[in-house]
């Protein structure tokens, strides 16, 4: 472990403690004392130090879970929803009281009446994702009415519905798009519009019940969390090597170092096998040619 | 980067570019002296190069525990495993290493058994920060288990305390929000 690494970890999860997703915005001390909690107990699952990736990928989860953690039990502490809620974000008023949400009544289920004031908060941001994709007027309305019937129905295998998944109100704006992504595409299907187009899959049922089914990220765009690091890393972690992670770790996601830097770094270039005679145009093909071969697995998995 | 790449790639270069999501009109303070000389010696690097090291008041180390996630719940166990107060007064900084480096709250005799929970449910109890990864362990039986422990049943929705001779020493219902269950079971640790 290298302090130049521990650095842009450290950098990594204040940021995401600060914002653990869109919306959210906690103060500089506590995303400072998450921040350093979450690194120490990451490191505890370590006997040696992993590849930086993995190593920023496990601490980036911890920090942003500690923060959604906390933001909920003082949301709840203090009767106040709007705590910690980005005064930048103007996607919709005010948050709701996540906890009368997920409230479930035995026999008529989902009814409190903290449901009557999501639809005007979710539906601006489902008719504009619906619009882009060419659903509009009373379609668009019949799929996003789908859509919140989707957040109550029990998923098949574990019996519980999306509304429950969220730990703050922010969650649901994304888990919604999710939803109303796959909806749109059931809508299409049964238009017979996207017959035998890739990348299509199977209904949201199929998709969220079936759990050998891979999850399908036919637009990642509508969730900016799904494109967090940790993310990624989670969802291709075995398509590539330590090597090959470390590789585009540090060129593109840190972006530490550039091509030419790791081409003169002959200790790194033997990680890939290049013996430290070769010449530098030899370096630089075989590295190159190896980045080009790491993202190209990365884009398959991640439309996969 | 500086790096050529082919079209089909680029927008695999930019999604994790920005995968980290920094904010450019924001600083990260600095990396704090004490977590990186304590991480140096755990994976016995090189030692570190002498950084500044945050000196932290008492009163501002209370206040940043205070802050920490499900500190309410935390609060309990911590009471209720009786060590609350070494973990607070020692050098260790905000936080603490959990596990068994840690200063802070574990009971190692007592042991935490979930039976069948459901997907997530132990990563989710131990990210909650109420007790130590390592008194959490998932199963589908309570067979053959012996020692001071905890039966969380998932199947049953029973919380069950059993001393070291396998006596029944407290049970209660499994509570239907999640939200609860740590508390049941640091109710139900007290107990031992």
């Amino acid at each position: 472990m290298q302090q130049e690494q521990l650095q842009r970890c450290w950098n990594a999860c204040w940021h995401r403690a600060r914002r653990p997703l869109e919306g959210i915005l906690v103060s500089e001390e506590q995303a400072t004392s998450i921040a350093d909690r979450a690194i120490r107990n990451v490191s505890l699952d370590y006997e040696e130090f992993p590849t930086e990736a993995e190593f920023t990928a496990r601490a980036l989860e911890e920090t942003a879970e500690a923060t959604r953690q906390l933001v909920a039990l003082e949301r709840r502490t203090h009767a106040d929803h709007q705590l910690h809620h980005d005064p930048a974000d103007r996607r919709y008023d005010r948050n709701l009281n996540l906890d009368r949400l997920q409230r479930r009544d035995p026999d008529k289920g989902f009814c409190d009446s903290e449901w009557n004031h999501l639809p005007a908060i979710l539906r601006p941001l489902a008719v504009a994702t619906l619009t882009r994709k060419g659903i509009k007027g009373p379609d668009a309305e019949d799929v996003f009415s789908d859509t919140l019937v989707e957040l109550v129905r029990e998923r098949e295998g574990s019996g519980r519905s999306p509304i429950l998944d969220p730990t703050v109100f922010e969650e649901i704006i994304p888990l919604h798009a999710r939803i109303v992504g796959f909806r749109s595409i059931d809508w299409y299907r049964r238009r017979g519009a996207l017959k035998n187009q890739p990348n299509t899959g199977d209904s949201l049922n199929a998709l969220t019940d079936n759990p050998e089914h891979g999850m399908q990220f036919e637009d990642r765009s509508a969730d900016p969390q799904n494109n967090t690091f940790e993310r990624i890393y989670k969802e291709c972690q075995e398509a590539l090597t330590a090597a090959e992670w470390e590789l585009v770790f540090i060129l593109f996601v840190t972006q530490s170092a550039t091509i030419q830097d790791l081409i003169g770094d002959a200790a790194f270039c033997a990680k890939f096998g290049i013996k430290a005679g070769v010449s530098l145009s030899t370096r630089r093909r075989v590295l190159s040619e190896l980045v080009e071969a790491a993202l190209e697995k990365l884009r398959k998995n991640l439309i996969n | 980067m500086n790096h050529d790449l082919p079209k089909n790639l680029e927008s695999t270069r930019n999604l994790l570019a920005g995968s980290l999501q920094l904010h450019s009109s924001e600083q990260a303070p600095a990396l704090p002296g004490d977590l990186l000389n304590d991480l140096a010696s755990r994976f016995s690097a090189t030692p570190a190069a002498a950084a500044p090291l945050q000196q932290h008041s008492w009163l501002a180390r209370i206040q940043s525990f205070i802050a920490r996630p499900a500190f309410g719940m935390a609060a309990v166990a911590l009471v209720v495993l009786g060590v609350s107060v070494p973990s607070l007064m020692d050098s260790a900084p905000a936080g603490g290493f959990r596990g068994k480096v840690s200063g802070t709250a574990e009971s190692p005799e007592i042991r935490i058994v979930l039976l069948s929970p459901p997907t997530g449910f132990q990563s989710s109890l131990v990210a909650a920060g109420d007790f130590e990864s390592s008194m959490i362990s998932s199963t589908t039986t309570g067979d053959g288990l012996t020692g001071r422990r905890i039966l969380v049943d998932f199947s049953t929705a029973t919380i069950t305390a059993l001393n070291a001779s396998d006596e029944k020493i407290h049970t209660a219902p499994l509570p239907k929000d999640a939200e609860e269950i740590s508390a049941a079971i640091a109710a139900a640790v007290s107990r031992l």
